[in-house]
């Protein structure tokens, strides 16, 4: 990517990012009210930048999980799971499907549009030990919270109302892909392949409203046991 | 911008030198993201990412800032624009950003030199496309790594920067210009 024109090119495409930004820079009336999650995450990122980046790489689906709230997308659950989860007649169906792509495989899901029931809070009542609370998002309507160990190893558990519509991605590239049940409930496992990739369980508690996602390099018999002991606290 | 490219200097060590450019350069980025997000939350989010990046790429980080401390800044520019997009893209609200692009004739006499009128017209382009020159020629992204970020094919992927880089050719040339020169 050398050529004389490419040099060109390259720095007017950094002057005008310079000149767009003094325009907007010019345009911002007074000074930011920054939120309290923002100067919370600001303040963790500036206390060691790097450590942060490198945590926050690991864990870099959350970043999609967490606009997959907002994401338009339509899903169906086999008739097969509506009934083996739930066979009592309710209003609503939800459909979740997948579709699996080279890199990564995308969970998408639809409610009906109705109210959902209040969220709570969900937590793991069994944390591996050495794991320490390391940050929580129990406000929104994607929920998370996080655990981290002196090995810089993340656990991060998700969570979001099924009558939302959102889609999950979840690398299969360096996973083997497994089916297992939480709690009787179909689940698809993602094992990590080398000794430190993370693991990945997700599915979808119908009775409960709720699709879970827990992460972390864990044993396959850790991960589902942690998962089985995800229970509300309010 | 000379005492601020002093300041970065005098930072000590890798991580002196990323606060010292957060504190910095964090509102400039915010106002860059509210112009595109017109949310204040949303900014902040982009903001965040964008700050992240940096700090996960810090090689990148130094090597602009040894070849030019200047271009510091509107490189950080464009990696909050394009966290700003990826927000937007997730969203599927990049569809509201403007598409059709008609460049405008030059307006002022500094855009007889061919490098202002190059950067006028980038100024004008519409997002999106603006979005693959700066992958492939700022950040220096691979095509494919390019096509996984917008979700298209290798070939696509090659043939929007391609076209987008042509348009900016075309005009030049029919304006008179030759390559920008």
């Amino acid at each position: 990517m050398g050529s004389e024109w490419d040099e060109r090119l390259r720095a007017a495409l950094l002057e005008a990012a310079r000149l767009d930004g003094e325009a907007d820079f010019a345009a911002l009336s007074g000074e930011p009210d920054f939120s309290q999650d923002y100067l919370r995450e600001r303040e963790r990122l500036l206390r060691d930048p790097f450590r942060y980046a490198r945590r926050r790489s690991r864990f870099g689906y959350k970043a999609v999980l967490w606009y997959a709230a907002c994401a338009l997308v339509t899903l169906c659950l086999s008739a097969a799971l509506v009934l083996a989860t739930n066979p009592a007649a309710r209003a609503w169906v939800v459909r979740m499907w997948s579709t699996w792509r080279p890199e990564y495989t995308e969970y998408q899901f639809q409610g009906d549009g109705t109210e959902p029931a209040p969220l709570g809070v969900w937590r793991p009542t069994y944390v591996p030990e050495g794991y320490e609370e390391w940050g929580k998002d129990e406000t929104g309507s994607l929920r998370s919270i996080d655990y981290v160990n002196d090995k810089d190893y993340f656990l991060s558990l998700t969570y979001m109302p099924l009558s939302n519509e959102g889609n999950i991605l979840l690398d299969n590239e360096h996973n083997v892909f497994h089916r297992v049940t939480i709690h009787g409930l179909p689940a698809d496992l993602y094992t990590g392949i080398e000794e430190d990739d993370p693991s990945t369980v997700i599915w979808a508690d119908e009775e409960a409203g709720m699709v879970f996602s827990l992460r972390g390099v864990l044993s396959e018999e850790e991960l589902l046991y942690m998962a089985e002991s995800i229970a509300p606290t309010s | 911008m000379l005492s601020l490219c002093l300041s970065l200097l005098e930072s000590d060590g890798d991580r002196a030198l990323f606060r010292e450019f957060h504190g910095r350069y964090e509102r400039r980025l915010y106002a860059v993201a509210l112009g595109l997000l017109r949310d204040p939350r949303r900014a902040e989010d982009a903001v965040q990412e964008a700050m992240v990046h940096i700090a996960g790429h810090f090689d990148q980080f130094k090597k602009i800032f040894e070849e030019d401390c200047l271009k510091i800044g509107p490189w950080a520019v464009i990696i909050v624009k394009h966290a700003a997009l990826d927000l937007l893209r997730q969203e599927e609200r990049l569809a509201a950003l403007p598409e059709h692009w008609e460049a405008q004739a030059a307006e002022t006499a500094e855009s007889e030199d061919g490098y202002r009128r190059l950067v006028e017209l980038i100024r004008s382009m519409p997002d999106r496309d603006r979005e693959v020159l700066e992958l492939r020629f700022v950040r220096e992204w691979e095509i494919r790594d390019i096509a996984r970020r917008l979700s298209i094919s290798e070939t696509t992927a090659r043939k929007r920067v391609d076209r987008a880089r042509a348009r900016l050719v075309a005009v030049l040339r029919r304006e008179g210009y030759e390559h920008g020169k």
